[in-house]
């Protein structure tokens, strides 16, 4: 039987997982904000902008806060998110705003078909009297004939319109797009602030804080880390490590076989270990007042001299990089915990 | 919302938001009809973002308010009810209850405050609005004329619609080109005063096609700063105007052409498309080969075969061949009403061919040749 005929042009604008945040309601980028809050004043918006920092600390937040506040209609730029603009933009019916969330289902990379349907949804005069926002998430993933096809609207912008890519780098960007793009960098949020951010998402206090520790300041990474591992597996992890003190090789063999072969990522497992480590020397240093990436557990907190710590953690570091470089991963946990048992 | 409404009224205007939601289903409102009810007066509104539809239907109003459903289910359901007047009725949990007769659905309604606003018509004559009367057959045959030959090149978005222009007072002229043909149409308009033209995409007109058909009636056709708008008996269909720059067309049209061959529309046709069935798929391409009194149109294709056929033609000029693609031809030959003499106007094998068909000068066809 032939195949149903499937419809030429893919979807670009899906329904947004989530509603958009206003400006005041986004942390830790106030510097980026504030200079695009400067440029809106004046008039003086680009026409295009290449938002980028690692992923999942608020890029496409602001990209998307960008448009609410270019299209409120009773508070201008800061927005309201109750007016028809600010309802529409959310749900993504709005007429003027158009928003490439990343690759289609299964797909690895954003299409030229993506991004021409994207182009003739913004190829309409504006309808709002504003400025039309088109944002592509995930641009680094945009195919190098994608890139092309972004490129003539990039040279001659017809009409007034904002174009906003989002991206975690621009290595696989070409210069040309580049060139035609005024590049906004945003940086790793401070800790309290992604808490704050997991605690607004439903996490207890405690959960978020020590979840938070691990997200290099990335609240996007927070929500994805496993909370069963934190809550459970850390823990274990831990205790592990204090029983092995004194243990035989046969023991610690096992124990590095366990961790090199065990469910849990790896680096997720070593960045506790260190976690642990800075923690305890963090505690000798600076006192028992000083703030901690393991709080729920500072009772177990090993108690060892400062060198021993300051050498523990050496380890722990050296063998991260040995194990990101593709050392054997049980002669190097064996390794490790050689040192960690002295 | 609790509203009672005619099944007949009600059918028609759920058939017009057919063309017009969204079928991607990227946002499942667009693929919604929205219903909203006052006293009495029932309002339908359909839209995908690029063309939308407003109808006022008659209804019956107990409570007013609004309701959003699949404009594709509701549409079946109304058109299988055997009753004369359906009720509509929003229920809890977000549903809707539809009845009529016996039978009674309970469908899922979307947050109305999602559907997306279609700005109301402006006032006329404010902000530099052109608003102009003709009956539906006059601006039928504008969108026929010219729709056919829009292209469908999705990097050229300012060729994706029909330009739209007076150049005079009380004229409307439309223009679509492909970059290998070019359809141009001038008509007198009572009240036109368009200048400078839009462009008017092509699905908008496509639906305005089929608004236009069944019947004659009084047709507004109104284009302000950002939406152009056409209404008929109560249903207002809108579209968004397409930014930028269209072609200067001007430049394509032969000033003059120095052969002038006349044929026999229906007779040119019939020979076209019997010869272009051995012309290559892709190409479609054609040679006319031109005699005094006589026009021959051949193809010839290594994998398939040949033919040739004959066609008596108004000419005495020198011989001479050119080729063209047979659609481009054909296109405009089978465009609606076209009977009588065609003329055909060339100059050389690589100059364009301009086409007038049986004597209407408002109207100018304009088609590239090509190598055979």
């Amino acid at each position: 039987m032939a195949a149903r005929k499937s419809n030429p042009r893919p979807p670009t604008t899906n329904a947004p997982p989530a509603p958009p945040l206003r400006f005041g309601e986004i942390r830790g980028h106030d510097e980026p904000i504030a200079f695009l809050r400067r440029a809106w004043k004046g008039g003086r918006l680009a026409h295009a902008y290449f938002f980028t920092g690692p992923a999942g600390i608020g890029k496409l937040a602001t990209a998307r806060a960008l448009a609410l506040g270019t299209h409120c209609i009773d508070a201008p730029f800061e927005a309201c998110g109750r007016c028809e603009s600010c309802r529409t933009i959310a749900v993504g019916t709005h007429a003027d705003v158009r928003v490439v969330l990343g690759p289609l289902k299964d797909k690895r990379d954003i299409s030229i078909e993506q991004v021409r349907s994207f182009q003739r949804e913004l190829g309409f005069r504006s309808l709002s009297d504003h400025p039309k926002v088109g944002i592509i998430n995930d641009a680094h993933l945009l195919t190098n004939q994608a890139q092309n096809a972004l490129l003539k609207m990039l040279e001659e912008p017809s009409g007034d319109s904002l174009l906003i890519l989002v991206g975690v780098n621009a290595a696989t960007l070409t210069p040309t797009i580049l060139s035609r793009c005024q590049r906004v960098r945003f940086g790793p949020i401070p800790s309290d602030d992604v808490a704050a951010i997991l605690e607004a998402h439903g996490h207890k206090r405690a959960e978020a804080t020590a979840l938070a520790a691990y997200a290099d300041g990335s609240p996007g990474r927070a929500l994805t880390l496993d909370r069963e591992f934190f809550t459970t597996g850390r823990p274990a992890i831990l205790q592990r490590l204090a029983s092995l003190r004194g243990a035989g090789f046969k023991q610690l063999a096992d124990v590095a076989q366990e961790l090199a072969t065990g469910d849990q990522e790896l680096g997720l497992v070593m960045a506790v270990i260190a976690s642990w480590y800075r923690d305890g020397l963090r505690r000798q240093l600076l006192g028992a007042d000083e703030p901690i990436q393991n709080a729920d557990l500072a009772d177990a907190l090993p108690s060892i001299d400062v060198d021993s710590s300051l050498r523990n953690l050496e380890t722990t570091y050296a063998t991260m990089i040995a194990l990101r470089q593709n050392a054997n991963r049980n002669l190097a946990l064996t390794k490790l915990l050689l040192t960690l048992a002295r | 919302m609790d509203l009672k409404i005619a099944k007949d009224d009600f059918l028609d205007g759920l058939y017009l938001t057919q063309g017009v939601v969204e079928k991607r289903n990227t946002l499942p409102i667009l693929a919604n009809v929205l219903i909203e009810a006052s006293d009495n007066e029932v309002q339908l509104t359909a839209t995908d973002l690029e063309v939308g539809i407003r109808k006022i239907c008659r209804g019956k109003a107990k409570t007013k308010g609004a309701i959003t459903v699949s404009a594709r289910k509701l549409y079946e359901i109304v058109r299988e009810l055997p009753a004369e007047e359906i009720t509509l009725r929003s229920g809890d949990g977000g549903r809707v209850e539809v009845t009529g007769g016996k039978s009674r659905y309970r469908m899922v309604s979307l947050d109305p405050k999602e559907f997306p606003s279609i700005p109301a018509a402006p006032p006329v004559g404010k902000k530099g609005g052109v608003t102009m009367s003709l009956s539906s057959g006059e601006f039928g045959e504008l969108v026929e004329k010219t729709l056919f030959a829009v292209s469908s090149d999705e990097t050229r978005l300012s060729l994706g619609g029909v330009y739209i222009e007076s150049p005079e007072k009380g004229q409307i002229r439309m223009v679509a080109t492909d970059g290998h043909r070019l359809s141009l149409i001038e008509r007198e308009v009572a009240g036109a005063n368009l200048t400078p033209g839009v462009i008017l995409p092509r699905k908008g007109l496509v639906e305005a096609k089929r608004l236009l058909e069944h019947g004659e009636a009084d047709v507004t056709v109104s284009v302000s700063g950002n939406l152009a708008r056409v209404e008929r008996e109560g249903v207002e269909l809108f579209m968004r105007l397409i930014e930028g720059e269209f072609p200067d067309y001007r430049q394509v049209i032969p000033k003059k052409t120095t052969k002038i061959v006349r044929v026999d529309r229906d007779a040119v046709f019939g020979a076209l498309r019997r010869v272009s069935i051995l012309s290559s798929e892709r190409s479609r391409g054609v040679k006319l080969h031109i005699h005094p009194g006589i026009l021959e149109v051949a193809t010839a294709n290594p994998d398939i075969g040949e033919a040739v056929e004959e066609v008596e033609a108004d000419y005495d000029g020198d011989e001479f061949s050119i080729g063209f693609n047979a659609r481009y031809l054909l296109d405009v030959l089978n465009l609606g009403g076209v009977t009588g003499t065609i003329e055909i106007g060339l100059s050389d094998e690589v100059s364009p061919g301009l086409i007038r068909l049986g004597g209407d000068e408002g109207y100018t066809y304009v088609v590239m040749p090509m190598r055979l």
